[in-house]
């Protein structure tokens, strides 16, 4: 970057500002040099982000929930809902990943859904989780005391799924609790929307035993098992990575638009042409 | 550690806007590093971590309180396939019939009870409003047409929270694109300030060490001006040093935009020889003395009200438009 005198700081050299996008549109992001992850890295960028950076559990789950919430309502908008005025089933697992899936939980409420919540085991991440599920109950919403034995309830009921069970920290196999409710929700037929890693995959590679979502959000970066994610859409959320991290984990990720919070990675041979709702300039 | 504070002092653009009068070069720190600098204020409620007040013990005590106004209205329903400017249907009147509520001691201690039911953890979810603000004031000067020193942003945080939600928001700023640099000469010694500090640093935002004088340097130097000194819990008088910031960003004529009330205003009644911003942002639900701004943007963000809260309060908010975090409001100022 050039060197800018005193005298001539209020004047711009030409060139050294940020090109004005209508007159030169920044060169499209090449997706096959998207990065993605190891569990290893998600590990370690998660912990220098809470020590290094300082930043509190509670406000990376809070970002991460309500890009999750965001990317859910730019793929389904409500208004295109068809059962129960924008009926969500939102399942949240013992651990991060499912104190994420309450937190979208409540923005997808206030996104105008009517999320219902499976949320079976208190994680001990006890004091975190606790205060988030009281959140959810006092926007009314309910929590289901057992999960739908069989797949057509919940196609029945619901519009969506959203699926916060397991995260990146996961490795096969599923536990009980956990094994029927992800085979039941292998059988749906309606929309699953993962949240970081679909649940029952581990954080490195697919597994045939997992879900098979048809939205992505991976938070931050995206995890190496989402190469072979092969559903509809593929967003990019958990717009907090400081510049710095990005640099010492070598991530290449596409800029977010303007302020959005989510960032669509063109990653999937979608042939679909109904285009998730597009808000970015 | 040491390899990130170098990278910090080598910015980009140049000179880091505040630093006037001084190249940078490998052997002066450009920026002095403000936590190593600022004597930090006392707190008398140390213990309380994260179930954070939003209101001094003494000025409740005090009995005086601060309203929260809303705008009551009938919100025409409108179907976006009406034939009308999209853009119309994110601005929504406010009545000049605003009813307001009496003042309530009661809200005060209603909010506390929340937080410590943990029903609000601490003020995070509050701080989530932040993103609101920063989103709103990205809509309103997109970085792409700022002249001054790449979207240099100058960020102002008092003492209190409306200091913390400052940092929140220049932390934001940054990740859209802006270069916020920050003057925080008073940081409570609190964790949550401390940490909200530390995040600020880690994303490489340089701290002033003294507050321009010269209304010349501000406005060649910035774009615009983040007013996050005062909020609703301001009680005068100001201090000398605050009240010279505010002196002289009263003489500026670069926009500022404030966080949730202009710093100074008494929070029900204004102040007609205080701070003119050009941009409001009222968090949650605008403050009574929000009738009286007379700049040309005001917005209302934060949408992450419970309804518990709204209905208790009977909060007549607007609708958030799609999955927006703002939404513009109707000042009738041109």
């Amino acid at each position: 970057m050039d060197r800018i005198s005193v005298n001539r700081f209020s004047f711009r050299r030409k060139g050294s500002h940020k090109k004005n996008k209508e007159e030169n549109a920044e060169p499209e992001f090449n997706f096959s040099t998207l990065s993605y992850i190891s569990q290893d890295e998600a590990e370690k960028m998660n912990e220098e982000l809470l020590s290094e950076y300082a930043f509190n559990e509670v406000q990376l789950l809070e970002l991460a929930g309500y890009s999750s919430a965001v990317a859910t309502a730019k793929c389904y908008p409500v208004e295109k809902m068809t059962r129960d005025n924008g009926a969500i089933l939102v399942c949240c697992g013992p651990g991060y990943n499912g104190g994420v899936g309450l937190v979208c939980a409540r923005h997808l409420k206030l996104l105008g859904y009517r999320p219902t919540v499976f949320y079976p085991v208190k994680s001990n991440l006890a004091s975190i989780c606790d205060s988030l599920s009281r959140q959810c109950e006092s926007l009314d919403l309910p929590f289901l005391s057992y999960f739908p034995s069989e797949s057509h309830l919940i196609q029945d009921s619901y519009n969506l799924v959203v699926d916060a069970l397991f995260g990146f920290r996961f490795k096969p196999p599923v536990k009980d609790t956990f094994a029927s409710v992800i085979e039941t929700l292998k059988k749906v037929e309606i929309p699953i929307c993962s949240v970081d890693v679909p649940s029952g995959w581990g954080a490195e590679s697919a597994s045939p035993d997992g879900l098979q979502p048809e939205l992505l959000i991976s938070i931050a970066a995206p995890k190496r098992c989402a190469k072979l994610f092969q559903g509809k859409f593929h967003y990019l959320g958990g717009r907090f990575v400081p510049r710095t991290l990005e640099q010492k984990f070598d991530l290449k990720l596409p800029p977010y638009p303007g302020t959005d919070c989510v960032v669509e990675l063109k990653t999937q041979k979608s042939t679909e042409d109904e285009k998730p709702d597009d808000t970015g300039e | 550690m040491s390899d990130r504070k170098e990278k910090r002092s080598k910015s980009e653009g140049g000179i880091p806007p505040g630093n006037l009068g001084q190249f940078p070069n490998e052997n002066n720190r450009s920026i002095p590093d403000i936590a190593a600098n600022v004597p930090l204020m006392e707190s008398a409620r140390d213990g309380q971590r994260g179930t954070e007040k939003y209101h001094e013990k003494s000025e409740m005590a005090a009995g005086k309180g601060w309203g929260v106004a809303y705008y009551k209205q009938d919100y025409p329903e409108r179907d976006l396939d009406d034939d009308v400017n999209p853009n119309d249907t994110l601005v929504q009147d406010v009545s000049s019939t605003a009813v307001l509520t009496p003042l309530d001691d009661d809200l005060v201690g209603e909010v506390k009870e929340l937080e410590d039911r943990g029903n609000w953890t601490g003020r995070f979810d509050f701080l989530m409003s932040l993103l609101g603000y920063s989103v709103g004031l990205g809509n309103c000067y997109p970085v792409e047409k700022l002249t001054q020193g790449n979207g240099a942003v100058l960020v102002c945080c008092g003492p209190g929270n409306n200091g913390g939600d400052g940092l929140v928001c220049a932390r934001h700023l940054k990740l859209f694109g802006y270069n916020p640099t920050l003057f925080y000469p008073k940081k409570p010694n609190k964790p949550l300030f401390d940490n909200l500090t530390k995040q600020c640093q880690g994303m490489e935002l340089p701290f002033l060490s003294e507050f321009p004088t010269d209304v010349e340097v501000i406005q060649r130097s910035y774009s615009l001006v983040v007013d996050a000194l005062f909020g609703f819990s301001f009680q005068p008088p100001v201090r000398p040093l605050f009240a010279g910031v505010i002196d002289t960003l009263k003489k500026v004529e670069t926009p500022i935009c404030s966080v949730d009330v202009p710093s100074g205003w008494n929070v029900e009644e204004g102040d007609p020889n205080g701070l003119q911003p050009q941009l409001l942002i009222s968090l949650t639900a605008p403050k009574r003395c929000a009738k009286l701004f007379k700049g040309r943007f005001h917005y209302l963000g934060g949408r992450f009200v419970p309804r518990a809260l709204e209905q208790k309060y009977d909060l007549q908010l607007p609708p958030y438009p799609g999955t927006d975090c703002v939404v513009e409001l109707n000042t009738g100022n041109s």
